[in-house]
């Protein structure tokens, strides 16, 4: 897919070649450390998928797939994060293990934790391809395997969008500001 | 500094004994993310007291506009321009040389654009 039939983007970050030989680092790590655990492993909707993709074939001990889906935070909402789906395993004494596309805040990573903690898990755990900590808010993560530390830009490719464009760029790219909705260049 | 009333003022996880008076909308959408991911939160619950005058009265000091118990970490919002945050940068230098315990992050205005991109927040008023 060309980059022109995407709208602006900023320059390469990683190229697929760089984020394959991390991604299967990644398997062969996780395999070692989950060896005659079975795990199981739990992405996100939707960002997760393509490195949920590839890390499932990079990982080369039993294991399972489950996906969960948070309903997006919009302006004004009340209540608290709500699931539009949940996984379907039952997690209690299961080795969970997170498959995270990127930690920034740890708001997300930090609410998953606690849910799916209440629900008897043997060890929960987390992975992610890309951790910014540059706004950590949340500190006590269970994050066990990172991909790439990277610093504070906006990504998109490699299954992350913005406002549903580029996650389908096979590399992630740094988005430029030229590229960024209105909206996120606003002040108040 | 006129103090923003918040459409939808009921929070679950503010922490605090008063309702909070934020000072602009951006704090506003600040403690809704908190809320929603059931973070606590308090709202300028405490100020660092960073100078005081021969007689001991403050003449300095600095308030953070939140609090995360559980993360023990103070958070202070600025929407100023990263050119013009000179004086708050000094007083957060002041802070941790006079309080060397306590975690303070500042949000510049860069940090609330990155957050409004990824929760989609209308940062214009």
């Amino acid at each position: 897919m060309g980059h022109s039939e995407n709208g602006e983007i900023g320059v390469v970050y990683l190229t697929r070649a760089e984020i394959a030989a991390r991604v299967d680092e990644l398997g062969s790590a996780i395999g070692e450390a989950y060896d005659g655990l079975d795990p199981i492993l739990v992405a996100p909707l939707k960002s997760s998928v393509v490195f949920l993709a590839d890390l499932t074939r990079a990982l080369r001990i039993p294991h399972t797939l489950d996906v969960i889906e948070l309903a997006p935070y919009t302006d004004g909402q009340d209540g608290g994060v709500r699931l539009l789906k949940d996984v379907d395993s039952p997690l209690e004494g299961r080795h969970v293990l997170l498959v995270e596309d990127i930690v920034d805040t740890g708001l997300t990573l930090h609410f998953l934790c606690r849910t799916l903690g209440l629900r008897g898990p043997a060890s929960l755990a987390a992975v992610t391809l890309l951790d910014r900590p540059h706004r950590r808010l949340v500190d006590e993560l269970p994050l066990r395997f990172t991909g790439f530390t990277v610093p504070d830009e906006l990504f998109a490719g490699y299954g992350l969008g913005l406002d549903e464009r580029w996650r389908a760029l096979p590399d992630l790219h740094v988005v430029s500001s030229i590229a960024l909705p209105q909206a996120a260049t606003e002040a108040a | 500094m006129a103090q923003v009333r918040d459409e939808s003022p009921v929070f679950q996880a503010y922490c605090g004994s008063e309702p909070p008076r934020f000072a602009n909308r951006i704090e506003v959408e600040c403690a809704k993310i908190l809320d929603y991911y059931g973070i606590p939160w308090d709202y300028e619950p405490h100020s660092f007291v960073l100078e005081r005058d021969d007689e001991g009265r403050v003449v300095s000091a600095f308030t953070p506009d939140f609090y995360l118990p559980e993360q023990n970490l103070f958070i202070e919002v600025t929407v100023m321009k990263q050119s013009l945050v000179t004086r708050k940068n000094r007083k957060l230098r002041e802070v941790h040389r006079l309080y060397p315990h306590v975690r303070v992050k500042l949000f510049y205005r860069r940090d609330i654009e990155r957050l409004a991109q990824r929760y989609r927040l209308r940062l214009a008023s």
